[in-house]
């Protein structure tokens, strides 16, 4: 009895492992079927393309643009919150007024920087506290004037990012006119020795939006009471130029204003596969350097769509139904955009009913300058117009038996 | 009534059970794949030189008249292998069930049975490694072909005892069960999709077989069995069919037991697969062969364990294959050997044998170490 359990525990060893994949060598060891590969490029596949403007606007963004570049100038309009006239000191006390201001200090959060440029200053210009907020950059101009100058905060060459905080020259902002209702508004502009160009966190992020503390001491008789005030913005925006581009000329994505493309396609059978469809790369041609701040790094986005309701359609919020390429500013010539996952989505029996469609847009949309301009589907060059290249298996012979 | 429930269950679970196949082999991936093996514990030890005299082995309907009461009886075979072809290797390992079987006597004289095992193997999976260049640029792809499944022979038999030392048997044969073989395609480069498809392809056919076994002497038995096929359809899931002939397969063997206890056996069978050459051909394979095997073993009482008496089993065997591979022919041969114990008093055996050996086609060869596990139960 013994022997023979010990016999079967042997057998039983000999299968634990369930492995049958063997190195095989084609033709002799080798299924009699081949997987052929067909690379081809289609054209004409689109059959329209628009482009819209204004998902996300610069008040929405994350950051605060400063620049004064020769192709991109920039200032940023900050609307503080108002500050009190009162405060209470204790618990158990009675509020008190602010009797005299010993200082203002304002606070930025830099968040990137040219660092070839050196001895850089922020401006910070003074005003009117209720502006329209929908001002252009050429209306902002008048208050950029000497007299409305509030401070000059150098910016140190060695920081690249992080806190920068500056007492505002005495008697700058100490009093706040009695109409402005206790609001301070600034406009901030870089200047440097050279081109510079700069952002700084908004409200939009999660921590080190401008900031503007007054130290105060109370009227007499308690003037010994001091007490400081730490005022956020209640807006905070930038304008710059060139802002405005022809989107009937070209396809427009990304940028602030963000900007969509929607490219509706009409492909043959064999770019629809969830089989045999093993790469699709779809091809556009830039029809002017890729915009956004120096040196940017953004990716472009092609994101399948489920419901094409124009600008407004629902896309795919997965990622991977789509694909994405690497853009940076002043890149010209082809993008090429991965989105063989998407053509095998709509190769599925749920695929039916999905739109033919894709949209264009950064993939970290307003989180960024960075745009792309595409030629349409009715270029003049044909060899511009967007086209799509194909790596397919043609159908496998498996053969009977 | 109890008797009755067990045998009943023990019918039930050789009709339900799913899949049987014997070890796999990557030389299945021609023809119709690798032939089966639908031997017995005992048999299996033998190198397959009892079978035809072995009531729980498939090859001779006769045997099954040697059961004098309801029998259920199943082989579990696991095997590791090293397969080789040419600078490559790799160690390959499964464990299968290669025949299920029960039978039951109606009346003094007549045995009535069912098995299910395997009579062609289509498990087996091939990789290969390339360069390729896709694009201008170069990807290395990795191809996996991936077969499981095969054909299982379903035999209803029927033995006659004409005489104590002469029996005849009779078994009708379905073919039946499938194939799913499916192909993928790996990239290095990410930017490219792993490609994969799936066919599955499902096989029927019938067929006959014809067995008598009788003693010559009290010492010499001798035995025979003919098998005749019908075609086999195979039909692929897209509707793609193809018939190909099926061989007459003959077989033959003495057994000699000069003293009780000691048993010596020797058996050759010839299957006529050159019928199939044409069909093959047709439908894109290479030419198959009619093929030969021989087994020679022994079954010898060496010990006394528990008061009962213990076979120790030793055999060789040698067979052809008919689909070749690489444009060679295959081949293979096995030593055995095992031993088997009696259980509860009689009502159970357990058989177990090893099967030490090789396949060898062209370059390629396999070298293989299976074991068996045999279980007869008698309720």
């Amino acid at each position: 009895m013994v022997v023979g359990a010990a016999l079967a525990a042997a057998v039983a060893g000999l299968g634990c492992r369930e492995n049958v994949t063997a190195p095989g060598t084609c033709p002799g060891i080798c299924p009699a079927g081949q997987i052929r590969i067909v690379d081809t490029t289609l054209t004409g596949i689109v059959v329209s393309d628009t482009s819209y403007v204004g998902y996300i606007g610069t008040r929405e963004a994350p950051f605060l643009l400063l620049s004064n570049g020769d192709g991109l100038k920039a200032v940023t309009l900050i609307r503080f919150g108002a500050r009190d006239t009162t405060w209470i000191p204790g618990s158990n006390d009675t509020a008190v007024g602010i009797g005299r201001v010993n200082s203002v200090r304002l606070t930025l959060t830099l968040t990137s920087r040219d660092t070839l440029a050196h001895h850089v200053w922020i401006l910070a210009y003074r005003l009117p506290a209720f502006f329209d907020t929908s001002l252009t950059r050429a209306e902002v101009q008048p208050y950029l004037a000497d007299s409305l100058l509030v401070d000059s905060i150098p910016v140190p060459d060695s920081l690249k990012s992080g806190l920068v905080s500056d007492t505002i020259r005495a008697g700058a902002l100490d009093d706040i006119p009695a109409g402005d209702s206790n609001v301070v508004s600034l406009a901030l502009v870089v200047h440097g020795d050279t081109s510079v160009t700069l952002s700084l966190a908004s409200s939009e992020d999660i921590g080190g939006a401008p900031r503007l503390y007054w130290d105060v001491h109370a009227r007499a008789p308690r003037d010994t009471l001091a007490h400081t005030f730490s005022i956020g913005p209640q807006f905070d925006s930038f304008v710059y130029q060139p802002s405005a581009i022809n989107t009937a000329t070209a396809l427009l994505a990304g940028g602030l204003p963000s900007a969509r493309a929607i490219i509706r396609l009409r492909l043959p059978p064999e770019a629809i596969d969830s089989v045999g469809l093993v790469r699709a790369t779809l091809i556009l041609t830039a029809i002017s350097p890729a915009l956004g701040l120096p040196n940017e790094h953004f990716r472009l986005s092609a994101r399948g769509i489920i419901r094409d309701f124009g600008p407004k359609s629902i896309i795919f919020t997965d990622t991977a139904a789509g694909g994405t390429a690497p853009v940076v500013t002043g890149d010209s010539g082809e993008i090429h955009i991965e989105i063989g996952r998407l053509l095998r989505v709509w190769g599925t029996t749920s695929g039916d009913s999905l739109p033919r469609a894709l949209m264009l847009m950064s993939a970290s949309e307003g989180g960024g300058m960075g745009a792309v301009r595409v030629a349409r589907r009715a270029a003049a060059d044909p060899t511009t117009r967007p086209r799509l290249r194909l790596t397919y298996v043609r159908p496998y012979e498996f053969g009977v038996p | 009534m109890r008797r009755r429930v067990l045998v009943s269950g023990a019918l039930l679970a050789a009709l339900v059970v799913p899949s049987v196949a014997a070890a796999d082999s990557v030389f299945g991936i021609r023809g119709l794949g690798l032939l089966g093996r639908p031997l017995s514990g005992r048999a299996a030890a033998t190198g397959g030189a009892f079978h035809l005299f072995d009531a729980a082995s498939i090859g001779n309907p006769s045997a099954l008249a040697q059961w004098l009461g309801p029998a259920g009886w199943g082989v579990g075979a696991a095997s590791s292998r090293r397969f080789s072809n040419g600078p490559t290797s790799a160690t390959l390992g499964s464990t299968r069930f290669p025949l299920f079987g029960f039978a039951v006597p109606v009346g003094q004289r007549m045995v009535v049975g069912v098995s299910v095992s395997d009579y062609l193997d289509r498990t087996w999976s091939v990789s290969t490694t390339r360069d390729s260049t896709l694009r201008d640029s170069t990807v290395t792809l990795t191809d996996v072909a991936n077969s499981t499944g095969g054909v299982t022979d379903l035999q209803l038999g029927a033995a006659y005892r004409i005489n104590p030392s002469f029996m005849v048997g009779f078994g009708i044969h379905a073919l039946a069960g499938s194939t799913q073989l499916s192909v993928e395609r790996g990239f290095s480069d990410p930017r490219f999709i792993d490609y994969k498809d799936v066919a599955t392809t499902a096989f029927s056919g019938v067929g006959v077989s014809l067995g008598a076994q009788g003693r010559v002497s009290d010492h010499l038995a001798v035995a025979g069995a003919v098998r005749l096929n019908g075609r086999l359809t195979a039909k692929a899931d897209d509707g793609a069919t193809a018939r190909i002939a099926m061989p007459v397969e003959f077989s033959g063997g003495v057994m000699f037991a000069p003293v009780r206890g000691v048993g010596f056996a020797a058996t050759v069978g010839f299957r006529t697969w050159a019928r199939s050459a044409g069909d093959l051909v047709a439908a894109g394979q290479e030419r198959s062969r009619s093929v030969w095997n021989v087994a020679i073993g022994s079954e010898i009482d060496v010990f006394n364990f528990l008061g009962q008496r213990v076979p120790v089993r030793l055999g060789y065997r040698w067979r052809q294959l008919p689909f070749p591979v690489a444009g060679s022919g295959l081949s293979e041969h096995a030593f055995s050997g095992g031993l088997g114990l009696g259980l509860a008093g009689g009502r159970a055996t357990l058989d177990v044998g090893v099967d030490v050996g090789s396949r060898t086609a062209g370059i390629a060869t396999e070298k293989f170490t299976s074991g068996f596990v045999g279980v007869i139960v008698r309720p």
